[in-house]
């Protein structure tokens, strides 16, 4: 009997250094702060010019608390303007097990979709034209897979109309363009159906490979008044070459993004990519990286703006109307 | 189970020192909660109205311009192409989707659209609510939010009437679609806390305007509330919500202002968990006071009922080991001289005790040798009566009266009980003296011999015997044997009046751990009264008188001293005219005892 007494007391004299082992084990995660996590993101950018997309995507990044190298990663190893190295870029980031993937341009997004086939991996899209038609999304507000991002509706007629705005006499209007990009193809059709409308005739002209460009530029025909360029990377690429043409000849031209109206271009009408990227897509970036579905993240649709640039209108003699210009929301002077 | 004071005495140390803090921490968590919760929902209801103000600004913005630009239709000299770059600038600032103009039958003179080029094929919209409300009313209409079907983007229509100024007639409408994703970047811009978001619902619950885009885009729906409060937000998470309504022609926007709970009312929050942490380092620090405490006051006392405890299950020599100079000590040395002064109380009660039992075993001694000589020394005198007895009878042969051998016959009687008692007395005191020799004994063989003698004797009776297979055990043949013999004989002494008498002798079921059998002799005779079932054993007790049953009243208490002196005991249970049952137990045989089969008596 003496000895359970003793034997109780021995119990309880382990009390206090339980309770104090308890209350440690309860209170001390509450006082670690939690690991953040870090994210890998991958890059495939089909085209040189949009390198402005890339920084402007990393800075909305940024402004959201994703910040390079310290929570987060960019595989991005420059974009490329070979169409076919694509998929094996994409392949690589998937390899990688990357969190998302930005793709820039429609081909690069079709080809993170082939890569990403069969994964859960993530894409965000800017931009694309139309990406129902290149079967990317179910539909705009429902996407439905894997992939979400940033279209621009169909400007393309919206475009060629301020291009038929600035410079009202132009009859035929030459179109360059690569026929393996996909987007550009669906740019062409709206394009077609506008000038139909407008009254004025395209002359289209296919370009392959970086020599055709260089030839098409030789050989702008003489019967065009204006130079409509589409969204198409190739073509694009030789953009200084493409301008100082078109001003030597006295040509009107159009282009197909925003940012390209600094480079002396007469006319564009487009979104601000680099804007777009910093808003929208970050912030689509950031909701699926917090967990939501891109396949519950509606494709957002990208703001339009109308730009003039007055020194190619007067490098190509060109009088443009007062209310053509109080029009425009960008104005070079 | 005995609740320990030490036990009691800590709880109650602990929630003295606990309650008061558990009790103002409870108040101020609540008083903190109730205030907070209000403070968040003013707060809620003032970014709504702010909001509410900012949307009404907007709207009314859109409004004079449309009001500027119909009124600027009415100008003279105003032609075609100048309408058409009117409304082309009004175009260029985003607000708007579409403009159309149309003339007083509804018919569209001009359209424009942001995405569709110039010209855009005119319609008649006569039957269009656009036209017919502000064409008949001279009022603004504004139209229920649509949702653009391609990307999801909401609208609205507003369409303002074109007064002649001088018959204040309608002239035309101009009807605008107004964008409401240009309200998207306001609630963008409004500073929120964390946690909060703002968004705007229409009369259906449609989701029209977030900060977050995709959250209108994937068409979210939310029912609103009755009244500002707490309660499931639009992810259904618990939030801190209000709702101010503005009203544009028609339609209502609802301006929803919500905080997640937790951060609305983190200042109540953060006083109960840094309530909850105090309690429990309080908790911890009062414990451990108060085992210290309470192990001062309450080990002593263990102590002296560890030694209570010990000294009443009768370790005398224990002593509480307490010095301390307090009430406990007093009580502790107060302790140990009772058991000291106790000790030595039980030691000379022991001393006389055993005196006493010596004095006793002596005079017993004495008594029995006394006995055994008187009953030795009777024998002589007894066997010279019934001799001469026997001899007077012969020599008076046909010479006496009846009377006279009456009394010859009735001395003869008196010699054989006597010299039949006196067997019986040194049966008794042999019981008790004679040195013990225990053997094994086959008791199947010992039984069946005993049985076998009553058998011949009682050759008129009917007697069945039911024997069991009994166990062997330890003890002297020749008293065991006596025991039986006894018992035996006593059965079939009482079942006598019994025209089927029945005797059983059997075991009980045999305990693997006791070392005792108990064996029983049962038998259906008249049995006795349970009530002197205490004196059944005793010298010279009967139960039955002389005339019924003959005996001496020594069988049975010679049975108890043998089986006594073997260690054994012996009892019996019964009741009038049912029977009685002797049992006896005795102790069992050894593997390796020699086994006896025959015993034989050493002296008659």
């Amino acid at each position: 009997m003496a000895g359970n007494v003793r034997s109780q007391n021995n119990a309880r004299n382990r009390w206090p250094a339980r309770i104090c082992a308890i209350a440690l084990t309860l209170l001390l995660p509450a006082c670690l702060p939690p690991l953040p996590p870090t994210y890998t993101i991958g890059v495939i950018n089909l085209s040189p010019l949009q390198e402005t997309t890339v920084e402007g995507f990393k800075k909305g990044m940024t402004d959201l608390g994703y910040v390079e190298g310290e929570n987060i990663t960019y595989l991005y190893e420059g974009a490329t303007d070979n169409i076919d190295e694509l998929d094996a870029i994409a392949r690589g980031l998937v390899e990688k097990d990357v969190d998302l993937i930005l793709s820039i341009t429609t081909p690069a997004t079709q080809a993170a979709q082939r890569a990403t086939a069969g994964t859960d991996i993530p894409v965000v899209f800017i931009p694309v034209t139309d990406p129902v038609g290149a079967d990317l999304v179910d539909s705009l507000m429902h996407p439905g897979g894997n992939i979400t991002g940033v279209t621009f509706g169909s400007q393309e007629g919206r475009r060629l109309e301020w291009l038929v705005q600035v410079a009202p006499t132009i009859e035929k209007i030459y179109v360059p363009y690569n026929p393996k990009d996909q987007g550009t193809v669906l740019a062409l059709e709206v394009a077609s159906a506008a000038a139909t409308k407008l009254d004025v005739d395209l002359i289209t002209h296919k370009v392959r490979d970086p020599e055709q460009v260089a030839d098409a530029i030789e050989n702008i025909p003489e019967k065009a008044d204006a130079i409509f360029f589409l969204p198409d990377s190739l073509t694009n690429a030789r953009v200084d070459d493409w301008i100082k043409a078109a001003i030597e000849l006295g040509l009107p031209t159009s282009a197909p993004n925003l940012a390209a109206i600094e480079d002396g271009h007469l006319t564009a009408y487009g979104i601000d990519l680099a804007a777009s990227a910093r808003q929208e897509a970050a912030r689509l970036a950031d909701q699926i990286l917090q967990g939501i579905k891109p396949a519950d993240l509606p494709v957002e649709t990208a703001e339009f703006f109308s730009a003039v640039n007055l020194k190619t209108a007067e490098a190509i003699g060109l009088e443009i109307p007062d209310e053509v210009l109080l029009q425009a929301d960008i104005i070079i002077r | 189970m005995r609740k320990s004071i030490r036990v009691r005495a800590n709880v109650a140390f602990t929630s003295l020192a606990i309650g008061p803090l558990l009790l103002v921490g409870i108040i101020l968590a609540w008083q903190g909660f109730a205030t907070q919760e209000q403070q968040a929902l003013d707060l809620q209801r003032e970014v709504a109205r702010r909001v509410a103000t900012e949307v009404t600004a907007f709207f009314e913005g859109l409004e004079s311009e449309l009001r500027l630009a119909s009124r600027a239709q009415m100008l003279p000299g105003m032609g075609s192409d100048k309408q058409r770059n009117l409304l082309t600038l009004l175009m260029a600032k985003d607000d708007f989707e579409e403009l159309a103009l149309l003339d007083n039958s509804g018919q569209e003179q001009i359209h424009l659209s942001r995405l569709s080029i110039a010209s855009v094929d005119l319609h008649s919209r006569a039957q269009a609510d656009e036209f017919i409300i502000p064409h008949t009313s001279g009022q603004v209409y504004y139209s229920p939010v649509r949702f653009d079907e391609a990307s999801g983007e909401p609208l609205m229509t507003i369409a303002v009437p074109l007064l002649d100024v001088r018959t204040g007639l309608t002239n035309g409408v101009l009807v605008s679609e107004v964008r409401l994703k240009r309200i998207w970047d306001m609630i963008a811009d409004v500073r929120v806390s964390p946690g909060q978001s703002v968004y705007i619902v229409d009369a259906q619950g449609r989701v029209v305007a977030h900060r977050n885009p995709s959250v209108v885009l994937r068409g979210t729906h939310f029912d609103l509330p009755k009244q500002d409060s707490i309660q499931k937000g639009l992810d259904s998470t618990r939030v801190v919500l209000a709702v101010e309504m503005v009203r544009f022609g028609k339609q209502e926007f609802n301006i929803v202002s919500e905080q997640v709970v937790s951060e609305a009312l983190a200042l109540a929050i953060n006083t109960v968990v840094i309530t909850v942490i105090l309690v429990i380092v309080a908790l911890v620090i009062a414990s451990v006071f108060s085992l210290l405490a309470v192990r001062q006051i309450v080990r002593p006392i263990q102590i002296m009922a560890a030694t209570a405890q010990a000294v009443s299950t009768g370790d005398l020599s224990r002593r509480v080991e307490i010095t301390s100079q307090d009430e406990l000590g007093v009580l502790a040395d107060t302790f140990n001289s009772m058991t000291v002064q106790l000790q030595t109380l039980v030691s000379s009660l022991e001393q006389q005790v055993a005196e006493r039992t010596a004095q006793l075993e002596a005079s017993n001694k004495d008594l029995e040798a006394f006995a055994y000589s008187v009953s030795h020394d009777l024998r002589a005198p007894l066997r010279h009566i019934a001799g001469f007895v026997d001899l007077l009878s012969k020599h008076e042969e046909g010479n006496l009266d009846a009377t006279s051998s009456h009394y010859l016959e009735t001395i003869t009687q008196s010699t054989e009980q006597m010299g039949r008692l006196i067997d019986d007395l040194l049966t008794l005191s042999r019981a008790g003296r004679t040195e013990m020799q225990t053997r094994r004994v086959v008791l199947d063989e010992m039984i069946r011999k005993v049985q076998g003698e009553f058998e011949s004797e009682e050759k008129d009776r009917h007697i069945t015997w039911e024997i069991d297979p009994l166990p062997d055990v330890e003890a002297d043949p020749i008293l065991l044997r006596q025991v039986w013999a006894n018992l035996l004989s006593n059965a079939v002494k009482f079942t006598a009046p019994r025209a089927k008498a029945r005797i059983e002798v059997g075991a009980l079921p045999i305990d693997a751990e006791s070392n005792y059998v108990t064996l029983f002799v049962r038998d259906n005779g008249v049995g006795f009264d349970p009530q002197y079932t205490h004196k059944l054993f005793g010298v010279f007790q009967r139960l039955h008188r002389e005339e019924d049953f003959k005996g001496t009243g020594i069988g049975l208490a010679t049975v108890r001293r043998i089986i006594e002196r073997h260690g054994g005991q012996v009892w019996a249970e019964s009741e009038p005219d049912h029977g009685a049952t002797f049992y006896l137990t005795l102790r069992k045989a050894g593997k390796d005892t020699s086994r006896v089969i025959e015993a034989t008596s050493r002296e008659e």
